[in-house]
């Protein structure tokens, strides 16, 4: 009898419970922390030869990242493998390591940090040309993970109660052989040994963030390089971004994002590259290179919620090369689902003369599919 | 005599700011963790769960760490005054966005979330004794704060909130939060742990805003920088 009315009880109480209730013990912090996804990108293309012929390309993702925390020490690994295949055209596996670091905070003011990391400079959201320590950005896939360079690194980091309200500064040392760092050896420093140092100066001055950023190696020519962020508004920023490599090329970006009222965001950038190809080398060019060209604008356009449908959000992007004036156009959504889901999808169109950059692309359009499981 | 107007205009005006100062004393500490739990309620009844810490210092800093869902795991977002930045995981560098912009869907936008003290960004432009409570009518003290204006009541004997509209500067009335549930979080820190917020532009939809623990700690002024964005975590620790 006792058992019915205690459980009586138990059952009236957990009906009657708290609508609001928070149970803090799910929010106590562990010495480590994961997370991760599993994803499935498949394309179906349309090829240009033909117009009845497509390819499927599908694209498998996972990424497992861990920190670990002990005293001032932090570490962290971020890996991933990846599998690409076409029927009987291609299939690869990939196994990178993003990351693989550990950083020590002495204390609020400095830090040092050995190993893998992937620093991820600069301002701009498509193109990064600051970025001298990272591998490039893709503009296809902007939000990308990327892989880390190898590398040693010193900062500092103090706050104030004044017009300038945060300073910091990195000293970056990093390695290039056949053995370490080997794309930065084969890219950057032309298959010779290297030692590259790279220092930051980064300034949080009138609401403004600015970075100076200079590049010394024994190898190749230095570098200097300059970007900023500012909110001219609440709801509009402005961001720029500025590379040289001394006596020889530069580069820049110049970029907005604007927010509407009813949630339309616009991102737009305008990249320039003094070292880049007009049309007629274009014309001629054999590169597999992708963004080959002196100059482009990419301009993406979001829908956050139309209708007022909770976690779904509608795009369109335009990359337009303006050399040649070809380009690919892309419309999309997406949706979150309550159960750690995400998918996209989109229809991509690559359009141009016969011999422009996105006009002589293999693939003409293509319906992509994305599928993100986060964990 | 007009010395004497002056004087007394003075004083009022005094009196009506420090009770915005008193209100916001009584609902965070000047620098303090938290944990939240942000629920988005659809019409259908269904549901979506976010938690969050956050930390806050003085009157203008404030950082904010997703713990769940697993979506949004690791997000983060600080606020210094009128600069507010976002970082992704995995995407790269943090950036600047608008304290208007929405980070998790749903009713609540980054200013709700990221929310300073209310005497930093508005000023008191009338105060009514009511028989059941204070009315305050507040006006923003710029015109980046997310709301033109705010219309208050507050409980006269806790001097805590009970219910604020939130206007457009064309006098669009966006939401409207309900404060509930006064709690002891210890401290002295006696506030609602509750805010339900519902909106005329999410028809049906509702979402409440649950503190779950509130705990006075002094955080460094580092703690609120980009390069520490990305380390939100060791905050918690």
């Amino acid at each position: 009898m006792l058992i019915r009315v205690l459980l009586f009880i138990f059952i009236s109480l957990s009906l009657f419970a708290d609508e609001y209730e928070f149970d803090i013990a799910e929010v106590e912090p562990d010495p480590y922390e994961y997370s991760g996804y599993l994803r499935v990108d498949d394309k179906v293309q349309h090829l240009a030869q033909s117009e009845r012929t497509y390819q499927n390309y599908l694209h498998l993702e996972a990424l497992f990242n861990f920190n670990y925390f002990y005293d001032i020490f932090r570490f962290k690994t971020s890996i991933m493998a990846t599998k690409d295949s076409i029927k009987d055209k291609l299939s690869e596996s990939n196994f990178p390591i993003n990351e693989l670091y550990v950083e020590a905070k002495i204390n609020m003011n400095h830090s040092i940090l050995i190993g893998k990391e992937s620093l991820q400079w600069g301002k701009g959201y498509f193109f990064n040309p600051v970025a001298f320590f990272d591998r490039n950005k893709d503009p296809l896939q902007p939000t990308q993970t990327r892989e880390g360079l190898i590398l040693n690194k010193y900062s500092y980091n103090k706050s104030f109660n004044s017009n300038l309200k945060n300073l910091s500064f990195d000293i970056v040392y990093l390695y290039a052989s056949e053995f370490i760092n080997k794309d930065y050896y084969n890219l950057v420093t032309r298959q010779e040994n290297s030692n590259n140092i790279a220092i930051r100066l980064y300034l949080l001055l009138y609401d403004t963030d600015i970075d100076f950023i200079y590049n010394y190696s024994d190898v190749v020519k230095d570098k200097i390089g300059i970007d900023f962020s500012k909110n001219i508004k609440t709801n509009f920023e402005i961001h720029g971004e500025f590379a040289k490599e001394i006596d020889e090329d530069y580069s820049y970006i110049l970029g907005i994002r604007y927010l509407t009222d009813f949630e339309l965001t616009i991102i737009s950038e305008y990249l320039y590259k003094s070292g880049g190809l007009n049309k007629e080398e274009i014309k001629t060019s054999t590169s597999i290179l992708p963004f080959i060209a002196k100059d482009y604008a990419i301009t993406l356009i979001t829908q956050k919620e139309p209708f007022n449908w909770l976690y779904f959000s509608a795009y369109f992007k335009n990359m337009i090369n303006l050399q040649d004036f070809s380009q690919q156009n892309k419309i999309g959504f997406g949706y979150i689902f309550k159960n750690n889901i995400d998918i996209d999808l989109s229809y991509n169109v690559n359009s141009g003369s016969t011999f422009s950059e996105f006009g002589k692309k293999q693939v003409s359009d293509f319906i992509w599919l994305r599928m993100t499981w986060n964990f | 005599m007009k010395i004497l107007i002056l004087l007394i205009t003075l004083s009022l005006a005094l009196i009506a700011e420090n009770i915005l100062e008193t209100i916001d004393r009584k609902l965070t500490p000047v620098s303090a963790q938290m944990y939240k739990k942000l629920i988005n309620i659809e019409p259908d009844g269904s549901k979506k769960e976010f938690t969050l810490f956050q930390a806050k210092k003085d009157k203008d800093k404030m950082v904010s760490l997703f713990l769940s869902p697993d979506s949004e795991k690791g997000r983060a977002t600080l606020r210094v005054g009128d600069n507010m930045w976002l970082y992704i995981p995995n995407v790269g560098r943090p950036i600047r966005i608008t304290s208007m912009q929405s980070v998790v869907g749903g009713v609540f936008n980054n200013s709700d979330i990221m929310k300073l003290d209310f005497s930093t960004e508005y000023s008191v432009e009338k105060q009514e004794q009511k028989e059941d409570f204070i009315l305050l009518n507040l006006k923003a003290k710029k015109d980046t704060v997310s709301y033109d204006k705010l219309i208050m009541q507050v409980n006269k004997k806790t001097l805590t909130p009970i219910q604020i509209e939130c206007y457009t500067s064309t006098q669009m009335l966006i939401k409207t939060l309900y404060y509930k549930k006064l709690t002891n979080f210890g401290d002295n820190i006696i506030r609602p742990a509750v805010v339900e917020t519902m909106s005329p532009m999410y028809k049906g939809y509702k979402s409440i805003m649950i503190y779950g623990k509130i705990l006075l700690k002094n955080f460094p002024d580092e703690a609120f920088t980009l390069d520490a964005l990305a380390n939100t975590s060791d905050l918690r620790r």
